[in-house]
Parts: structure tokens; C-alpha cells; sequence
């Protein structure tokens, strides 16, 4: 454009005919900028030299003045300022083009339209130009600091030009919104938040966009991440419109309008209903027929219910869980205008899974109608599961909208010990709505905060001395429910035995029926020391007739009970193994009519417990379990092997692997258990359960396994996925060992081997060990070798079946990756997956590490849609709790990062992370740690980057894992050392990489991709030292490394190396002032980085690649602008957050928040005091901490560097 | 196959409960000698554990109702 072309939004740039013109001075600039706003209005020159030279006395202040006004005229052509003795102003005939006077024609045009609500589309594109405009805020860095009254004024026109982009892009959402066009609306909701991320308005909108294209999740993201910022930058929580909101969007209401959901919300299409819950965690025990009704009791509870809680604390079998199904009984059958909801949640061990708890939990809260139940749990998977209490809050806010009285109740609480969950119950406790109740039964106190809850009367409790049945109890128990004919004497020598124990006087009473002699039984009981249970237990058992003392005994194994599966249990006979010869056996079989069951012994008092309104599956009481079994133990010892292994027998029938697995192991009996392992792995793996498979791996001997040829290599090849690769040598050796010798020796000499394989199995062992072997040299560094060890396997077995070919042609395109011949590696891993197609394997990591290889490659936007489509496929099979969806996840917030997409990447190392727990690779734990590591690098968290890449080291610590991740956990470290300027330790690594280095030189070797990894590393290091440092002598060795590594990534086709490569290259030349081969480099660059949306790599190198860039676009006819102006707007984002952290090293306490927001809205210390109820002296004292902290000299001042903050 | 024993190997523990108890519930106690004293009491004594064995200890004392009445470390 010809003439002078002036834009201020944003750091100031000025044009003369299209070459980037540099005033003299900076006030200079802001004169100019003054002067242009102003016309066609003339200024005097005494104004203009009081504004702008406070300082100085008349006559100084007008030679500065006029100097200043011939340095602009200089520069920008004689005619642009006119002035005469008293006036000066812009020239209105001078061809002079502003982006405010832009800026503001285009929102005159829009105004015009008069649009009531949505816009049309001429509109939308004249919008679209003015957010375009706005680069940054008015003027940017020009602040005069010896001027007020310019600051002021500057101060005055940015927020009017903020607040014109504000609803500018508040305008284009509602537009694209109405046109079903989410994408769009979201990309301009999250600009606005990015500029004004505390903004309560853009959040909400941002909030609200998600929630309307059908991305509930990422709205609900988004809401948590709101409250995160406010409570870290203000400590502050959010505001009620967008709390109320929030709430709207959980209730459902806030859905979509028209136009398909965005399909990256991919979360959404998992059905979270067909969780494989196991239902008798929640199911609400019913009433035994023969109870003790407990009235005052009854009446406790009832007015417990005026509280948030109620405990119930006492020792087992004092009757806790009856009291509750008494009580819940009898709720039941009030005539409330609506019926209770209750939820039941009995705990155990493995409750103490944050996670699980909360899935269980809110599966309990099923009973209610929650609106929100697939969102909730969605919201568990994918968030970070140290922090429970955002699924918490939905769950409450949900509770809080029933129109119905809603009971929780957690029994056998004392099983929880992990202090996440009772945080967790605390906060739900402590904003618990009106209509919920939370009934805690347990057998000891819990670590929760009681003695407040009971100073606040929020608490009732029953306790020990509650529960123990009194005489009156006593005397209705045994004679009424049981028949008894027992006097008072006799029922208070029971009761001093007994401490009112409800489970020993059950016991007891069981032990009288049908005695005769129970006066003698009484005394004698009375008179003892023994331990109440072994005392009566063995009483009661006498009483019983062998048969059942046999039954109780035998089937006290077992976790659950039914009948079939306890009539199976003991038909030990059937096993054919000998009988126990202490053990009374019934000389004739049992008939079907005699058969026991399980409902007639729970009629008899005997502690069992249905487990379903279907009385199919019940269980022992605890207490009486452990006697059983103890009894068991010590009496027939013998017997606990069999009877586990018909156990396992019915449980595989009834295809329960885990079941099955179980009991065998507690069998020891090996050799079924190392069928059955065999048989599931495969299952096992594929749905992403390893965790299961080696806590099975765990209870089993290794001498036994080295007898599974089988099993041995489906082991070894789940250490290979789990990050144990360095434990697989012995198991292939001895897999081939095992099938060599059954080969050479034949199959009729060696029976002892027990092997029992088809020439199928056989085939496929022999395979999979070179593949394994192949795999495990790729990670020692030797691709080359393991391209022969396969080679030598495909050419070798012929018969190969498709799933060991999909792996072998994976392992190869894993070498040829290292080798560095990428097209190669491609094609062969498309090959693998056209073999894993065809076997009908899933074989994820072939389909994973075909997304990492085009990522190599450079081409982000494939790489990203190839590992996304796996995940996808994944979701469509709907099973849960895949663990090794991990790796795909890991990956992926690698490519988001390097599109400086922190939110995505950030949520798909978490993901990765939660993942892992039923996938404990160690290589996917240190891939997604030195993820995080970097997130929070990029996101100025230290602390948090610091914590993830120890843990990155953990992992990776004493272990072979594969070359990629140690070296990247190598290159975060530098990137972690760089932003501490730890020299010392960045000279260290420095020196061993250039040793590497120099033994590579001598023999010309190929640089494998990753060496390279630390190479463009160490030239990064090398160029921000000479920042430091400025000897610029080091360039030269940067440059000649470059060179080197561009040749070679080049041959490689390593694009995603090459682009950093030329980046560097061109950093280089800028330095040295070789501008236009710079410029060249940068735009080779670009070619490959801008189809990528690459961000981070210039980031990361931080100012060397910003200034780089400014004076790239300041040259003509610039090929890659657009994408070049993305970065620096980059560039300004990530500053300003970083900004606010440096300029406000102490933090403003919440009362200075106040305070501060009752400065901006021009409060008086006095309507200050009034309004905060404190006295003039002490606000006078807060406003002068501010001013300290804000580093401001005036109340403006203040406000003003707040607002630059973005703290207000 | 991966667990290791832990080289500190804790130290062993006198427990005493009410009422006396049959030897059988060592196998319960995970491996503790049980002896009954004249006073009614039981003595428990542990092998060597550390705290959370010790805690496994004491919550099995718990939900057998068994009446605790002192723990004590003998040596180490």
C-alpha cells in the first residue's frame, strides 16, 4: 500500500509505503498515536508538551516537543504532521490508512444492519475482519511512564477498544451458534477467553458453546477449569451466573440447538449404563423375618435425620446392617407424599480406588433419577482422579434438584483407608443439600472430621453401647424369636457373658435349640474364658447335623454362594480324589429332595446373607466366615485344595475367568491354572485388563510356568507391552527350548512335558520369539539386527499365521523407523495392519505406532486423525476400563502439545495416566509423565513440571524401555534445566552429548532419530547461551551441526525433525545477521510446519524465534504471513499469562481483591469501609499493599497494571 | 514372581486381648503364637512386621470383636 499505513491494536507498527518504519523515540510513537487519534481535531502545543513532558519546564518540554514532531516527518514524509506556532495535527490529505479507523468503519457497518439477535452473513465476514484487526491491546508495550495523562488516556482507549472486540466476538458466537456452525463458535469463544480469561461473561459463553454443540464433556472441562484459574489467581470461587449456569448445563437443559455435534467429543459415545457392576455392592439387605424390633433405636435414627450424617460406629456383629434394613423397612412404608430414595453402597477392600468409589457411588445414587449419570461418570474417567470433588459437585448439584428425601448409606465404611476418599465424603458432607442423608455404618471411627460435625450438630451417632441388646432385648430375642423358655436369672448371666453382643447371642441361641440340658449349657458358657466365638461356634455347629456342619465348613471357601455352585463345591467325590478319612461321609448320596439349601439355613439363623431380592447368591457373614474357615483350616486341612479346585471347575463352566482363576490359584493346583491363564490372556489383553493378568502372574510359581511353552510366550509378549521387556529373554528361551525338544524327541517319548500342543500352537510359539526378540533389540538399539532376526523367522515359517505376521511386519517398520527409513516403515507397518485386519486381532500398537511414524514424518493432522480413529474404534466395542487405550493417549498429547493445544494435551496425559492403571506399562507412564512435564513447562508451572518428570524418571530408572522415551525424558530435563538456568548441570549434559557426538563424526554414522532428538536439543542449548553469553564464535559450530542434521533428517524424511532443524538454521543466520538466507530457512520451515499447525517449537525457543519472526513479516510480499502473524499472536498469549506471573511475584490476598474491585469501581476509602465493614485506617492500609504488590504509584496506576494482569 | 520381602524386617509385637482362644486362629493371625494366660487374657505375639502388618494385626482383633487391651513392641 502506498503512503503510511499505521496499526495500534497491538504492539505498534508503523508503514511508510510498505517498509516497517522505527521511530527515533517511543514517544515519538505515542505522540504520533496521540496526534492520529485526535484528528481531524488540532491539539495545542502546550497541551501536547505538558502531556507528554511533565517533567519539564516550558521551554524544554516545547524543544522536545519539536524535535519530536521532525523526528516523525523525517521518517514519515514532510507533509504527514502540520503545525503552526500554536497548533499542530495530522495532515487530512495525507494518504494515511489506520486499523482503528478500520477497526471502527467495520463495526459502524455491522451497527447499521441493526440486527436484532443473529447477524447476516455480510455481517458476520465484517466482524470477522475486525477481530482480525485486533491483534493485541491498543498500543501495546508503549507505556510512558513519566507520563500520566498519556497513560491515562491510552488506558481509556484500549479498554474501549477491548470492549468493542469483546462483543464483536460475542456477536460472531451467537451467529455461528444460530448456524449450527460449532466449530466456529467455539475457536471465537476460546479467543475471547484466552484474552480475558477471567472474564466471567467469556467463560460462561465458552461454557455454553460447548454445551450447545453436544461437547458436554469439554463444557464441563472448561467450567472446572474456570473455578481452577479463579481459585488459583483470586482464590476466589465463581460467580453465581455461572454457577447457575453450570447447573443448567448438568440438568440438561442447555442442549443443543441445530447442526451435528463436533466429532472430536469423542468421550460422549461411551455408554457408560452397561458397566459390569457387581450389583450386590448395592443391594439394600433385607429384613430377616425373626428381628428384634428396636423402637428407640428407630427413634435415633429418626432424628438423625435433622443432620447430615449419621454413624454408626461399632464392632462387628453387633447388629449395624440389621438396625439400617429395619429402619429402611420401615421408611419404606411411611405414607410420605414421595417414597424414599435409598441408596446402598457396601464397601470393601478394593473401594479404595478413588475411581472405583466414585463409580460404585454414583451407580448407588442410580436409585435417585439423577439427570447426569452417564455425564458424571464420564467426568470420572476423564478427569484427574486425585481431585474427586468435581464428579462430587455435579452429584450434588444433581441431588440438590430431587424433589424427593434421598438416603445414602456406606456400610463397612473402616474398609476405606485412602485419605482421598474421606476428603472426598467430607466435602460431600459439608455441602450436602437439605434432602440427602449420609448413614456411615463401620467397625471403627473414621478419619473424618467428627468432633466438628458434633460441634456443629451435624452429626448423630450410634455406638457400641446403643446397639448392645439390653435384658429386655435379650429376654424377646431368645424366647420370643427363638422359642426359648429362659428366666431372668439365666438371660442376665447372658447378657454379663455376652455384653448384649448381638452375634454371640445368636450364636448362643442357635447352640440351645432343641438342648435339653440348657441351664448346664448356660453356666458352663457363663463360667468360661474362652472366646465367645470358638466357645458357641462350636457349640452351634454340634447342634447342627453333620450334614450341614459338613456344608457350613466346606463351602466357607467361597466369597459368594448359590446353590448350584455350593452343591457342585461339595461333590468332592466326583473329583474321584480320595476322601478324608477323619471326615464323616453319609453312606448314601444325597437325594435331590434332601439336598440343602441355601434359603433353609439362612431360615436357621445361620449368618448368611442374601445377596439379591432372587436369593440366588448369598455370603457369609463376615465373622462367621473367618470362624468357618479357620475351623476348616485346622480340621480337614486336606480338603481346602479340592474344594477350591471344584470351585474353579464351576466357575469356568459358568465362563467367570476370574472366578475360575481365583480358586485355582488358591488350589496351587498349577496345572489348570496355567490352562486357564493361557486361555484368557489373550481376552485379557485385548480389552486393556493387565493389571488383572499379573496380579494372577503374581500368585504363580515361575518353575511353573517355565512348563508352558504357551503361556510362556504370552507372557513374555505382555512384558513387551508393559515396559518388562528386558525380562523376556529367559521365557523364550525356554518356550523354544520346550518345543525344539518335543519336536526332535517326538510326541510318544516325552509325556512328562505335558505340553499337549497342536501344530498350530507350535507354529505360533516359534514365531513369536524371533518377533519378540526382533522387538526387544529395536530397543536395545540394534534395529538392524532385528530386521535380521525377523527375517530369518518369515522366511524361515511359511506357515505364519496372519495375527504373528501383523506383529512381525510392525517390528520390522519399528526398525526401519530407527534405521531411519521412514517411507519403509510406513509401508511395512500398513502392511502390518492389513494382517491384524485380516486375523481379527485388534493388535492396537501396530495402528498406534502408524500415527508415530507420520507424525515423524511431519504430518500432524493425519497422525493426530490415525491415533484418534483407534481410540474411536475402541469406544465403539464398549468395553470398559481399556487400559491400553494409554498409549494411543500418550501419544496424542505429544501432538497436541506440539500444536500448543495445553488443554488437549493436557487432558490426554491424564487420560493416559488413569488408563495405566489397568495397563501398567512402564514406558506408557514415562511417555505421558515427560508429557505433562512439558504442559506444565509450557504452562509456567515449574513445580508441577518438576514433580512429572521425576516421576517419568522412576519409570524409566534401571529399565529398558524404548530409545524414544529415554530420549525424551533426556531433552525435558534440558528444557527443565534451561528455564531454571541451571548452567552447571546444562554444562554436563552438554559435554556428554558432545562426546556422543564426536565418536559419531568419526565414523560418518547415520544420526538416528533419537540421537537427533538431543542433537536439535543441544543446539537449542547452544543458542540460548550465546544469548547469555554472547560469544557468538559458537554459531559457527551450530551452524555446521545443522547442516550435518538437516542432511540427514532429510534422507530420513524425518519432517517433524527438519522443521526445527530450519528453524534453528534460520535463528542462526538471523544472529549473524544473514537476514535473507534466514528468511529463506524460516520459509523452508514453514512449508512443512504450517500444513502441521506446528506451535511449540517456536515457543520453545522463545524470543530468538519472536524477533526472528517480527522481521520476517517486515519484509515484501511475505509467502507464509497468516501463519507467521498465528505464531506471534501465539507468542502474545502465552506472554501475557506469563507476564501476569512475573509482574506479581506476591499474590493479592482475597480482602485485597475486594478492595481492588471496589477501587476500578471508583469507591471512596470511605464507601470502601462502609460497603466492607472495616474502618478507613484499614482500608487505607490494604489499598497501600496493593499499590506495593501492582508496583503502581497512583490508585490508576493500579487499576490500570490490573488490568493488565488481567486480574480484574 | 515380583514380590520382594523388604530388607527392614519390622519387629515383632505382644498383643493381649480377652478371652481365650483357640490355637487355630493362628493361621488367622497371620502366622502369630497364641497363648492363653491364667488372667483370662491372651497373648498374641506377631513375627516380625512392620506398621502395617502390625495394623493388619489389630484389624483382624477388630472384626473379630476380640476385646484389645495393650500392644507392645518386644524387640526389634
Amino acid at each position: 500500500m502506498e503512503g503510511i499505513e499505521a496499526y495500534w491494536l497491538g504492539i505498534p507498527i508503523i508503514k511508510r509505503d510498505n517498509y516497517v518504519i522505527n521511530l527515533e523515540t517511543r514517544k515519538a510513537a505515542a505522540l504520533l498515536a496521540y496526534l492520529a487519534l485526535s484528528s481531524p481535531s488540532p491539539l495545542t502545543r502546550e497541551n501536547l508538551a505538558t502531556m507528554f513532558w511533565p517533567e519539564y519546564d516550558q521551554q524544554h518540554a516545547y524543544a522536545n516537543l519539536r524535535r519530536s514532531l521532525y523526528s516523525i516527518n523525517r521518517e514519515l514524509g514532510p507533509d504527514l504532521i502540520i503545525a503552526n506556532r500554536e497548533d499542530v495535527m495530522v495532515n487530512p490529505s495525507c494518504l494515511f490508512w489506520q486499523d482503528v479507523n478500520e477497526f471502527h468503519l467495520l463495526l459502524t457497518s455491522v451497527k447499521a444492519h441493526n440486527h436484532e439477535s443473529s447477524v447476516c452473513a455480510e455481517c458476520i465476514e465484517n466482524l470477522e475482519k475486525t477481530v482480525d484487526l485486533y491483534r493485541g491491546s491498543f498500543l501495546e508495550g508503549l507505556n510512558l511512564r513519566d507520563s500520566p495523562e498519556f497513560d491515562q488516556w491510552q488506558y481509556l482507549q484500549r479498554e474501549s477498544f477491548f470492549h468493542d472486540l469483546a462483543s464483536s466476538l460475542e456477536q460472531l458466537i451467537h451467529a455461528y451458534v444460530f448456524l449450527g456452525e460449532w466449530e466456529k463458535g467455539i475457536k471465537k469463544a476460546r479467543h475471547w477467553v484466552s484474552l480475558d480469561y477471567l472474564n466471567e461473561n467469556a467463560q460462561r459463553t465458552l461454557i455454553e458453546t460447548y454445551a450447545q454443540a453436544g461437547q458436554r464433556s469439554a463444557a464441563l472441562h472448561q467450567f472446572n477449569e474456570y473455578t481452577r484459574v479463579l481459585k488459583d489467581e483470586l482464590d476466589q470461587p465463581p460467580d453465581g451466573e455461572v454457577m447457575a449456569f453450570y447447573q443448567e448445563i448438568q440438568a440438561g437443559n442447555a442442549r443443543k440447538r441445530k447442526g451435528k455435534p463436533v466429532a472430536s467429543d469423542t468421550t460422549s459415545h461411551i455408554n457408560f449404563s452397561k458397566q459390569p457392576l457387581i450389583k450386590m455392592k448395592l443391594f439394600i439387605p433385607r429384613l430377616h423375618k425373626d428381628y428384634v424390633p428396636r423402637p428407640l433405636l428407630l427413634e435415633k435414627l429418626a432424628q438423625g435425620l435433622k443432620k447430615p450424617l449419621i454413624l454408626i460406629s461399632a464392632p462387628a456383629g453387633y447388629g449395624k446392617t440389621t438396625l439400617l434394613a429395619e429402619w429402611i423397612n420401615s421408611l419404606q412404608k411411611t405414607s410420605a407424599p414421595k417414597p424414599w430414595a435409598i441408596c446402598w453402597f457396601s464397601l470393601d477392600a478394593g473401594d479404595n480406588d478413588p475411581m472405583r468409589f466414585l463409580t460404585y457411588l454414583t451407580a448407588a445414587l442410580e436409585k435417585v433419577d439423577l439427570k447426569l449419570h452417564a455425564e458424571i461418570q464420564e467426568v470420572i474417567r476423564s478427569s484427574d482422579s486425585i481431585y474427586p470433588n468435581t464428579p462430587l459437585t455435579m452429584l450434588l448439584n444433581d441431588l440438590q434438584d430431587q424433589d424427593q428425601s434421598v438416603l445414602l448409606v456406606l456400610d463397612d465404611y473402616q474398609f476405606i483407608n485412602n485419605p482421598t476418599i474421606h476428603d472426598g465424603i467430607t466435602f460431600l458432607l459439608e455441602h450436602l443439600p437439605d434432602n440427602v442423608h449420609i448413614v456411615i455404618a463401620t467397625r471403627s471411627d473414621p478419619p473424618l472430621p467428627l468432633s466438628r460435625l458434633r460441634a456443629r450438630g451435624q452429626l448423630s451417632e450410634i455406638r457400641v453401647e446403643d446397639l448392645r441388646f439390653t435384658s429386655v432385648d435379650i429376654t424377646m430375642f431368645l424366647n420370643q424369636v427363638f422359642g426359648l423358655d429362659l428366666s431372668q436369672e439365666q438371660v442376665t448371666k447372658l447378657e454379663n457373658r455376652t455384653e448384649g453382643w448381638v452375634a454371640g447371642l445368636q450364636l448362643a441361641a442357635v447352640s440351645m435349640q432343641g438342648r435339653r440340658d440348657i441351664p448346664k449349657f448356660i453356666d458352663a458358657f457363663s463360667g468360661s474364658h474362652r472366646f465367645i466365638m470358638d466357645y458357641l461356634a462350636e457349640e452351634a455347629l454340634s447342634q447342627q447335623p453333620l450334614e450341614i456342619q459338613r456344608y457350613l465348613l466346606q463351602t466357607s471357601i467361597l466369597e459368594r454362594l448359590n446353590d448350584s455352585l455350593c452343591d457342585f463345591v461339595l461333590d468332592v467325590k466326583a473329583k474321584n480324589h480320595v476322601s478324608d478319612p477323619q471326615f464323616p461321609q453319609e453312606s448314601s448320596p444325597t437325594s435331590e429332595k434332601n439336598k440343602i439349601r441355601l434359603a433353609t439355613l439362612e431360615d436357621l439363623g445361620l449368618f448368611i446373607i442374601p445377596q439379591d431380592d432372587e436369593r440366588i447368591w448369598y455370603r457369609y457373614h463376615h465373622l462367621f466366615a473367618d470362624l468357618l474357615r479357620t475351623r476348616l483350616q485346622s480340621t480337614f486341612s486336606g480338603l481346602v485344595p479340592i474344594l477350591h479346585q471344584r470351585a474353579a471347575m464351576w466357575f469356568e463352566k459358568h465362563g467367570d475367568a476370574e472366578g475360575s482363576i481365583d480358586h485355582s490359584l488358591a488350589a496351587e493346583d498349577w496345572e489348570s491354572t496355567s490352562r486357564l491363564i493361557a486361555r484368557y490372556i489373550p481376552e485379557y489383553l485385548e480389552k486393556g485388563q493387565m493389571t488383572t493378568v499379573i496380579k494372577w502372574l503374581e500368585q504363580f510359581p515361575q518353575k511353573e510356568l517355565f512348563k508352558s511353552p504357551k503361556l510362556c510366550i504370552q507372557v513374555a509378549e505382555m512384558y513387551s507391552q508393559g515396559g518388562m521387556i528386558d525380562q523376556i529373554d529367559p521365557l523364550l528361551d525356554k518356550a523354544e527350548e520346550l518345543v525344539s525338544f518335543k519336536k526332535s524327541q517326538g510326541e510318544s517319548q516325552d509325556k512328562s512335558l505335558e505340553t499337549k500342543l497342536s501344530a498350530d500352537e507350535i507354529t505360533v510359539i516359534r514365531s513369536m520369539a524371533p518377533i519378540l526378540r526382533g522387538l526387544k533389540a529395536v530397543c536395545s538399539g540394534q534395529p538392524q539386527l532385528a530386521m535380521d532376526i525377523t527375517q530369518v523367522a518369515l522366511q524361515g515359517i511359511p506357515e505364519m499365521n496372519p495375527k504373528e505376521l501383523a506383529l512381525l511386519f510392525w517390528v520390522q517398520g519399528w526398525a526401519q523407523r530407527s534405521l531411519g527409513n521412514l517411507d519403509l516403515a510406513l509401508k511395512l507397518l500398513t502392511k502390518g495392519t492389513e494382517y491384524a485386519n485380516q486375523s481379527g486381532a485388534i493388535l492396537r500398537d501396530i495402528w498406534t505406532d502408524l500415527g508415530n511414524v507420520t507424525r515423524l514424518v511431519g504430518k500432524l493432522t493425519p497422525a493426530i486423525h490415525i491415533l484418534e480413529n483407534s481410540l474411536q474404534t475402541n469406544f465403539d466395542e464398549d468395553i470398559q476400563n481399556q487400559g491400553n487405550l494409554s498409549r494411543d493417549e500418550s501419544f496424542l498429547s505429544f501432538l497436541y502439545y506440539e500444536r500448543n493445544k495445553l488443554d488437549q494435551a493436557f487432558i490426554y496425559a491424564k487420560r493416559a495416566l488413569a488408563h495405566t492403571q489397568w495397563w501398567p506399562s512402564h514406558n506408557i507412564i514415562a511417555t505421558a509423565n515427560a508429557s505433562l512435564a512439558q504442559i506444565m513447562l509450557a504452562r509456567n508451572d515449574f513445580k508441577g513440571s518438576l514433580y512429572a518428570l521425576q516421576k517419568a524418571e522412576e519409570e524409566r530408572k534401571n529399565r529398558l524401555l524404548t530409545p524414544f522415551v529415554h530420549s525424551l525424558i533426556d531433552i525435558t530435563w534440558v528444557q527443565v534445566w534451561l528455564k531454571q538456568k541451571n548452567w552447571k548441570l546444562l554444562d554436563q549434559w552438554e559435554y556428554t552429548q558432545i562426546s556422543t557426538l564426536e565418536s559419531k563424526s568419526i565414523s560418518n554414522e547415520k544420526i538416528d532419530e533419537y540421537l537427533e532428538l538431543r542433537l536439535i536439543m543441544l543446539v537449542r542449548l547452544w543458542i540460548e547461551k550465546t544469548n547469555q553469553d554472547k560469544k557468538k564464535e559458537r554459531y559457527e559450530t551450530c551452524f555446521s551441526l545443522l547442516e550435518r542434521l538437516e542432511t540427514n533428517s532429510r534422507n530420513s524424511g524425518r519432517g517433524n525433525s527438519l522443521t526445527v532443524i530450519l528453524l534453528y538454521k534460520a535463528i542462526v543466520l538471523f544472529h549473524e545477521e544473514r537476514r535473507s538466507e534466514a528468511f529463506k530457512e524460516l520459509d523452508g520451515c514453514f512449508a512443512i510446519a504450517e500444513p502441521g499447525d506446528y506451535m511449540r517449537i517456536f515457543l520453545d525457543i522463545g524470543e530468538s524465534s519472536q524477533g526472528l519472526i517480527c522481521s520476517y513479516l517486515q519484509q515484501p510480499d511475505v509467502i507464509h504471513k497468516k501463519y507467521a502473524l498465528e505464531i506471534l499472536n501465539e507468542f502474545r498469549n502465552s506472554q501475557l499469562v506469563e507476564k501476569q506471573k512475573e509482574a506479581l511475584p506476591e499474590t493479592l490476598t482475597s480482602r485485597e481483591m475486594d478492595i481492588l474491585q471496589l477501587l476500578v469501581e471508583g469507591c471512596s476509602n470511605r464507601e470502601m469501609a462502609e460497603r466492607l465493614i472495616l474502618s478507613e485506617g484499614t482500608i487505607k492500609f490494604h489499598v497501600h499493599n496493593i499499590l506495593g504488590k501492582l508496583n503502581a504509584a497512583s490508585r490508576t496506576q493500579a487499576i490500570a497494571n490490573a488490568r493488565e494482569l488481567n486480574l480484574i | 514372581m515380583a514380590y520382594k520381602p523388604h530388607n527392614n524386617l519390622g519387629s515383632a509385637y505382644e498383643i493381649r486381648v480377652k478371652d481365650h482362644l483357640e490355637k487355630h486362629w493362628s493361621s488367622y493371625f497371620k502366622g502369630c503364637s497364641i497363648e492363653n494366660l491364667d488372667n483370662g487374657e491372651v497373648r498374641l505375639t506377631t513375627p516380625n512386621i512392620d506398621q502395617a502388618g502390625l495394623h493388619g494385626v489389630l484389624n483382624k482383633i477388630r472384626d473379630l470383636n476380640l476385646t484389645l487391651l495393650s500392644v507392645r513392641r518386644t524387640q526389634n
